[in-house]
C-alpha cells in the first residue's frame, strides 16, 4: 500500500517536474534515476560494489548514437539493440568479475571501465575519441524537448515497475540473501555466481538502457559518458539517496544533478560542497536522504503520538 | 511490501503523460532589451587554474564597453564545464533555457567545446572557442560556431619554417605527441610540411594525456640523434616533459619546439635554464605589439595581485569576446542571424593585429606568433619569457580544410 501512495508521489513529480526544473535536466535526472536504481540492484540488494556501471551506461550510448547515425534505424529498435548490446556485454564482463568478491570484484569493474574507456578514446573513427559522437537526432516528433520527457518519464516508470518487480520476486529475495550471507545463501542450496551474474546483468541491461537514452538527449555522445569518473557519480547518486530502500537512488539522482547545477552557478568550488554532504551523509546518515526522511517522520509521528495520549 | 499493480501504473502514465501535455513550458525568457551572453570555463576539473583567468578577461572585453553595444546592454553569466563534455552541455543548454543566453565564449579543450558547438547549433545561439582542433572549422563547421585560435595548418608551417631560419643545419626532428584529438592533427600537419622545409620526422612517440613521466620517450629519442625534440602537447604535460628533457641533460644542447604553447602559463612554471634554446608557438604572448593587446595587458597586470601578464587562455576569452562585439557593432545589433551574418567575412584590426572571419569555415586568420626564449642574463624581469621574433597570418589552403558545407541558419 505504501509502494502504491510512493509510486503516484512519484507520478506527480514527474507532471510537475518541467515546471519547476528545465526539461532537459529533469530528463536528465529521470535517465540518471534508471542508472542508480538500477546500481543499487547490486549495491544495495546483492551487496556487491561496482566501479564500472560508465561501461554500460556508455556502450548503451556509444550503440544507440551509432546506430541513429549511420543505420537511421527507428527508435525502439535502436533503445532493444543498445540494451541488448550492454546487457551481452554485462554477461563476459560478469562471468569473469564474480568469480571475485570484495576489493577484487571493484577493481575487476573498474578495470575493465578504464579498458572500455581507453577503446572509446582511441576508437576514434568510430567514437569520435576525445571530441564525442555528434549528430545523434532524435526523430522528428521527439525533437521538442517536452515531448521527449515525457517519453522519457514514461520509459523511466516502465523501468521503475520492472525493477520492482525483480525485487520483489523470488531472484530479488536470493539477491537480499546473498548480501546478508553469502555463505548461508550458498548452504541452502543458491548457486551464488549465478544469481550475482544474474543481479550484475539486468542492472547492466537498465543501464545500458538509460545509456542509450543519454544520447538522444542531448544529440552527443562525450566520452565522459564512459568515464570511470561517471561510475564514481553513480555509485555516489545511489548512496546519497539511500541504497537500502527501492526509490532512495531517484533521490539521490535529483539531489546530485540538481546540486551540481545550482551550487555551480553560485560558487565556482562548487564540488567542495559535495564532498561535504557526501561526507556528512557517510557519517550521520547511512541510509542516505531517505534515512533523514524516516527519523523526520519518526519524530512527527512520535510527537503526535505523544499529543494525542490519553 | 504491496507490488505496484498493473493499474496503479497505468493511472500514474496516463496522468503523467495528460498533465505535461496540458501544461505547456512555464518560459523564463528574459525581457528582450538585454542580451545575454555565457562564459563557460572549465572552474573545476584538470584546468580548474585556467577557467576563472579566462571568465575574468572575458569579463574585462564587456567592461570596457560598459556591458553595451549597438545600443544594446549586455549581461555576462557563467558556467563551470568541468572539462567534461556531458556536463558542459548540460549547463550550456541549462544556461539558454534559463538566461535566454544568445551567445557563448569558451570552453577550454576541443572535445568540450565540440560537445558546446552542438548545443550552439541545435539552440541557434553563437559560439566563439579558440583551440587546437581544427574540427570547428573544418569538418563540424556549422554556421553558429567560430573559431579565434589560428589554424593548425598555418602554426605548423610558421613554427617549422622559423626553426628553419635559427638552425640552417638541422634536419632531423623527433616528435613527442599528446595522443589525443589535437595532437594527431597536428602531428598531421607537421608530417605534411616538414619535408617542404628541409626537415625529416626520424621519429614519433606518442603519449597519453596528463603523462608526468618521460624517460623511456627521452631515451628513444636520444637514440636516434635528433637535432630538435619537437613538442606537440600542452601544459603541464609540456612543462614535465621540458623538465625532463633538461635533467637528462639532453636540453640545452639540442633545441626544443613547443609548436602550440599556452605561453605565460606554461612558461612560468619552468626555470631559465631550463628555458634556454627553446622555440615557442603561440595564439597569444603578451608583448603583442598592437595597441588593443598592450591596453588588455596592462589593465590585466594591474588586475593580478602578482602582476602576472596574460597567457594564451586569458588572452583568448577576451579575444573571443571582442569577436562577439565586433560581431555585434558590424551589424548594429545583437540578433544572431545579422550578428552572424556580420561576422562572415569581418575583418578589423584588434587584439593579435589583422582579423579576418572567412566565411565558408568561419576559421580566423590572424597571425601566429613564434617566441625565443630569453636567456637569464638577459631577462628584463622575471617575466621576460622570450621575444617574438616570427608570426605569420597565411591562410590554411581551401583544399585541406575539410569544412565542405557550413550550412544555414
Amino acid at each position: 500500500m505504501r509502494d502504491r501512495w510512493i509510486f503516484l508521489l512519484i507520478v506527480g513529480v514527474l507532471a510537475v517536474g518541467p515546471f519547476v526544473q528545465r526539461e532537459v535536466i529533469a530528463t536528465e535526472i529521470l535517465i540518471f534515476a534508471v542508472v542508480a536504481l538500477a546500481n543499487n540492484l547490486i549495491l544495495g540488494y546483492t551487496g556487491m560494489l561496482s566501479f564500472g556501471q560508465a561501461t554500460f551506461f556508455g556502450v548503451g550510448a556509444y550503440a544507440a548514437g551509432l546506430l541513429t547515425i549511420h543505420a537511421g534505424l527507428p527508435l525502439p529498435v535502436v533503445l532493444a539493440a543498445a540494451t541488448v548490446l550492454a546487457t551481452g556485454l554485462a554477461v563476459l564482463i560478469g562471468a569473469v568479475c564474480v568469480q571475485r568478491i570484495g576489493l577484487y570484484f571493484i577493481m575487476l569493474t573498474f578495470a575493465f571501465n578504464q579498458m572500455f574507456y581507453f577503446i572509446a578514446y582511441s576508437w576514434t573513427t568510430l567514437t569520435g575519441g576525445e571530441d564525442g559522437l555528434p549528430g545523434v537526432r532524435r526523430p522528428a516528433a521527439l525533437a521538442d524537448d517536452l515531448t521527449f520527457y515525457v517519453l522519457v518519464a514514461l520509459l523511466f516508470l516502465a523501468c521503475l515497475l520492472l525493477m520492482k518487480r525483480v525485487v520483489d520476486s523470488p531472484w530479488g529475495r536470493v539477491f537480499r540473501a546473498i548480501r546478508d550471507n553469502e555463505a548461508r545463501a550458498a548452504a541452502v542450496g543458491h548457486d551464488v555466481r549465478r544469481y550475482k551474474l544474474l543481479s550484475f546483468t539486468i542492472s547492466a541491461a537498465f543501464t545500458g538502457f538509460a545509456g542509450a537514452l543519454y544520447s538522444l538527449l542531448y544529440g552527443i555522445v562525450p566520452i565522459d559518458a564512459i568515464h570511470w569518473l561517471r561510475s564514481g557519480d553513480i555509485v555516489f547518486m545511489t548512496l546519497i539517496g539511500g541504497s537500502g530502500h527501492f526509490f532512495g537512488p531517484i533521490i539521490g539522482a535529483a539531489f546530485f544533478i540538481w546540486l551540481s547545477e545550482t551550487v555551480s552557478v553560485v560558487w565556482d568550488r562548487w564540488p567542495m560542497i559535495l564532498g561535504v554532504v557526501f561526507a556528512l551523509v557517510v557519517l550521520f546518515l547511512r541510509g542516505g536522504v531517505v534515512e533523514l526522511i524516516r527519523r523526520g517522520h519518526g519524530l512527527v509521528t512520535a510527537r503526535g503520538g505523544a499529543a494525542t495520549a490519553p | 511490501m504491496t507490488p505496484i499493480d498493473r493499474r496503479t501504473f497505468l493511472a500514474g502514465s496516463t496522468a503523467l503523460g495528460a498533465a505535461a501535455m496540458v501544461g505547456g513550458v512555464p518560459a523564463v525568457a528574459r525581457a528582450a532589451k538585454t542580451t545575454t551572453i555565457l562564459g563557460i570555463f572549465p572552474l573545476t576539473g584538470p584546468y580548474a587554474d585556467t577557467g576563472p583567468l579566462m571568465s575574468k578577461a572575458a569579463e574585462m572585453a564587456l567592461k570596457e564597453v560598459d556591458y553595451e553595444v549597438a545600443g544594446q546592454k549586455l549581461r555576462y553569466v557563467t558556467r563551470d564545464s568541468e572539462t567534461k563534455a556531458g556536463s558542459a552541455t548540460r549547463r550550456a543548454e541549462e544556461a539558454i533555457a534559463s538566461d535566454d543566453v544568445k551567445y557563448i565564449v569558451g570552453p577550454w579543450s576541443s572535445g568540450v567545446a565540440l560537445a558546446v558547438g552542438e548545443v550552439a547549433r541545435k539552440r541557434k545561439v553563437v559560439h566563439w572557442f579558440s583551440g587546437g582542433t581544427e574540427d570547428i572549422s573544418g569538418k563540424r563547421c556549422h554556421r553558429y560556431a567560430f573559431q579565434w585560435a589560428a589554424s593548425p595548418w598555418t602554426a605548423m608551417d610558421v613554427v617549422l619554417a622559423t626553426f628553419r631560419k635559427q638552425n640552417q643545419k638541422a634536419k632531423r626532428l623527433y616528435l613527442f605527441i599528446v595522443d589525443y584529438a589535437f595532437g594527431w592533427s597536428l602531428q598531421k600537419y607537421v608530417e605534411t610540411l616538414a619535408p617542404g622545409h628541409g626537415f625529416e620526422v626520424v621519429g614519433v612517440d606518442r603519449h597519453p594525456l596528463g603523462q608526468r613521466e618521460y624517460s623511456s620517450y627521452i631515451t628513444k629519442a636520444a637514440a636516434t640523434n635528433p637535432d630538435a625534440i619537437y613538442m606537440v602537447n600542452f601544459g603541464l604535460d609540456t612543462v614535465s616533459a621540458v623538465r625532463q628533457l633538461f635533467n637528462f641533460g639532453m636540453t640545452p644542447k639540442i633545441p626544443v619546439i613547443l609548436s602550440w604553447s599556452a605561453g605565460v602559463e606554461e612558461l612560468v612554471q619552468m626555470s631559465p635554464e631550463m628555458r634556454q634554446n627553446m622555440l615557442v608557438g603561440t595564439n597569444f604572448y603578451y608583448t603583442i605589439d598592437t595597441p588593443v593587446a598592450k591596453k588588455f595587458v596592462a589593465e590585466y597586470r594591474k588586475q593580478d595581485s602578482k602582476g602576472l601578464p596574460p597567457g594564451y587562455a586569458p588572452g583568448a576569452s577576451y579575444g573571443c569576446m571582442r569577436m562577439v562585439l565586433a560581431g555585434m557593432r558590424a551589424a548594429k545589433s545583437t540578433d544572431v542571424p545579422a550578428v552572424i551574418k556580420a561576422t562572415e567575412g569581418l575583418k578589423i584590426d584588434d587584439l593579435v593585429g589583422e582579423q579576418t572571419v572567412v566565411a565558408r569555415n568561419h576559421q580566423t586568420v590572424r597571425p601566429y606568433f613564434v617566441l625565443k626564449t630569453t636567456p637569464k642574463s638577459e631577462m628584463k624581469d622575471d617575466y621576460d619569457f622570450g621575444t617574438i621574433i616570427n608570426s605569420s597570418a597565411k591562410e590554411q589552403p581551401g583544399e585541406l580544410n575539410e569544412c565542405k558545407d557550413i550550412g544555414s541558419l
